[in-house]
């Protein structure tokens, strides 16, 4: 019974501390003051991120990076994981929003789906910039920061075509269905395969952007027995799952692994020979950009709408000048 | 009369055991983080609750009858997905349709559910996965992966408005659990759900019409995932096949969190509430202080045991 009556004494006492709590946070003079002095310490800057995933060495690296471009530049960062939902990647604006974010830092995991976080930035006057992927609210951002995958998917097509030749069998592995990015780098591919109509494409899959979906459905593919010379994957993450497709199936001679992003695995399986090509993506150059583009505005400065970072082929020749 | 009124008081504590389990999370959230504990940022985590707490109330009213549903995200996907495509379909779409096509479709996915359950006897497990697959095929296939947007700015508004300055979001939360919570307590189809959780044999016997509980229970649930559907759709301004992806594990654990018996028989709606707002809170408190998005999962898994520990205990100790 003492025992009981212990708790009952512990719970009625945090109860009353709670009320305590609100009652000093919500009124009174010392919460302003409290506030005001949490608004100077925020004009020395936090600026926010956030990403779409953290599922792949990629986007692990563009979060590295904005850690470091960011701090380097006298910021505090914070960084945020939406997990590729649209509905937690608005709740994360709101909440820079309400943290009173010098800027934000979106790498959005949905085209359309961010207008009500992003139009609440905009009322809320914080710049937004939009990294490596695109939204459809251009209006609502300060700018657009992206590297030119399209133009990267150009350059591997032209390579895969330069190494299999003008009538090689092909399958895509493409990012989520849907996205931007999937869009852009398949829409490199097309704009060259056009002008090579001897080209077959045999498979044209998703592999959702990781090795996990990537696996199963090369696997899939060669299970077919169709005759491929060619897998060219929308990014590393994928064409590492299909390199060890490819091993275990005794095929890595027959097929050639074309990926995106040059991550330093993807760098590493360039070098070996696993890979046949890479693209450079520079996450770090668009984080560098978007705070660029921030001081510029401090300094009253106008910023442009949009931003590309040219992209690079990376094969056997070059890939040492990569690699870490 | 003193023992009595201590009697009373434990019994409070007792039943809002997870209620204080939240605010004092709040507490050290607001010690640990003073911009946790801001007006703006309190309003930002009722309202990110919100879609999990109005599909958690149709989550309670399942898993009291010891039932499940695991089609709940993809019924979302769904309806919100073919409400969208409604919504664009024609310029001056009356957006009395769209809602209708939404619900509608909820609706007759909890109907299908009820009916595989209650009448042709597939574990509820079982034919709720299959909806759950059938569910997120539809819209896929419809809009050929592609999401859809140009919503009207009638529909954008449905999740994205404020009446006198409540977000909608948090109006339709507290509709949707009054209603589930004066169903349950205040109703008789309320006290036959908890009668066919506790035993349903005995239910039936008492001359309960099991079959026909549990087809309400379904066709509930179905219609507040439409609702929910619209909702998520109308929040991100398009229709996309892939939203609400595990969203029916969020609206169960919110349910465990807040003491519904996965047995059934006992919980109630409230609790649930609790339950979401705990989950949120998880997330907001993170993103804000900077912590890793991965170690939120092992956070939210162990509250999650640790509540149906605490629920357990309580059960053991009452036998």
């Amino acid at each position: 019974m003492k025992k009981k009556m212990l708790a009952v004494a512990v719970c009625v006492s945090m109860c009353m501390m709670a009320f305590a709590g609100c009652t000093s946070e919500s009124g009174g003079g010392s919460d302003k003051k409290a506030e005001q002095t949490e608004g100077k310490k925020e004009e020395s800057g936090k600026v926010f991120m956030t990403v779409s995933n953290q599922q792949n060495e990629f986007m692990v690296g563009m979060a590295e990076n904005f850690k470091e471009v960011g701090e380097a530049a006298g910021y505090e960062v914070q960084l945020m994981d939406a997990d590729l939902d649209a509905t937690k990647q608005v709740s994360q604006i709101e909440t820079a929003i309400s943290e009173n974010a010098e800027a934000i830092l979106v790498e959005p995991c949905s085209v359309d789906g961010l207008t009500t976080g992003l139009k609440e930035a905009h009322d809320a006057g914080i710049p937004v910039f939009v990294i490596h992927n695109n939204v459809s609210a251009t209006d609502l951002v300060t700018s657009l920061i992206h590297v030119d995958v399209r133009q990267g998917g150009e350059l591997k097509m032209e390579q895969v075509i330069k190494d299999c030749g003008e009538d090689a069998k092909i399958a895509i592995m493409t990012g989520t269905l849907g996205q931007d990015t999937t869009n852009q780098i398949c829409g490199g591919y097309d704009a060259v395969l056009e002008k090579y109509p001897n080209v077959e494409v045999v498979f044209e899959g998703a592999g959702n952007w990781g090795a996990t979906d990537a696996a199963p459905l090369a696997e899939n593919w060669l299970a077919s027995g169709k005759e491929i010379d060619a897998i060219v994957c929308n990014n590393d993450g994928m064409a590492l799952g299909v390199v060890s497709v490819l091993k275990s199936a005794g095929k890595s001679e027959q097929i050639k692994v074309y990926g995106l992003d040059a991550t330093n695995e993807g760098l590493k399986a360039v070098d070996s020979g696993e890979m046949a090509a890479t693209i450079y993506v520079d996450s770090k150059a668009e984080i560098e950009k978007a705070f660029e583009m921030l001081e510029d505005l401090k300094a009253g400065k106008k910023v442009d709408a949009e931003y590309k970072v040219p992209s690079v082929l990376v094969t056997k020749e070059n890939v040492k000048e990569y690699m870490k | 009369m003193k023992v009595l009124s201590k009697n009373s008081v434990m019994e409070f504590v007792k039943k809002t055991a997870i209620l204080w389990v939240m605010i004092i999370l709040i507490l050290i959230l607001s010690v640990i983080s003073p911009s946790f504990f801001r007006g703006q940022n309190l309003l930002n985590i009722i309202k990110q609750a919100s879609i999990t707490g109005v599909i958690g109330v149709g989550m309670t009213f399942v898993l009291i009858t010891g039932g499940i549903d695991l089609s709940v995200g993809s019924v979302m996907a769904l309806s919100g997905t073919m409400a969208a495509s409604v919504a664009v379909a024609e310029k001056n779409m009356p957006i009395a349709l769209v809602i209708l096509v939404g619900v509608g479709l909820g609706a007759l996915c909890g109907l299908i559910n009820g009916i595989g359950v209650s009448y042709i006897g597939f574990p509820p497990f079982i034919m709720t996965l299959g909806m759950m697959t059938i569910a997120r095929g539809i819209p896929l296939v419809f809009t050929n992966g592609t999401p859809i947007f140009g919503l009207s700015e009638e529909f954008n508004m449905i999740a994205n408005s404020r009446v006198l300055g409540v977000p909608s979001l948090v109006i339709f939360l507290v509709i949707t659990v009054l209603a589930g919570h004066i169903i349950l307590s205040k109703t008789v189809l309320g006290r036959r759900i908890y009668a066919v959780g506790g035993n349903e044999d005995a239910a039936r016997l008492s001359g309960v019409s099991t079959a026909k509980v549990k087809l309400f229970v379904y066709v509930f649930c179905g219609i507040l995932s439409g609702i929910a559907g619209i909702l998520i759709c109308s929040r991100i301004t398009s229709g996309n096949g892939t939203v609400a992806e595990g969203y029916e594990m969020n609206a169960i654990s919110a349910a465990v969190i807040g003491g519904v018996s996965m047995t059934g028989g006992s919980g109630n709606v409230l609790g649930m509430v609790v339950g979401a707002m705990i989950l949120t809170i998880i997330q907001n408190s993170f993103d804000i202080m900077g912590v890793n998005s991965f170690y939120q999962n092992i956070i939210k898994g162990i509250i999650i045991l640790l509540a149906v520990f605490l629920d357990l205990r309580g059960k053991k100790k009452k036998n």
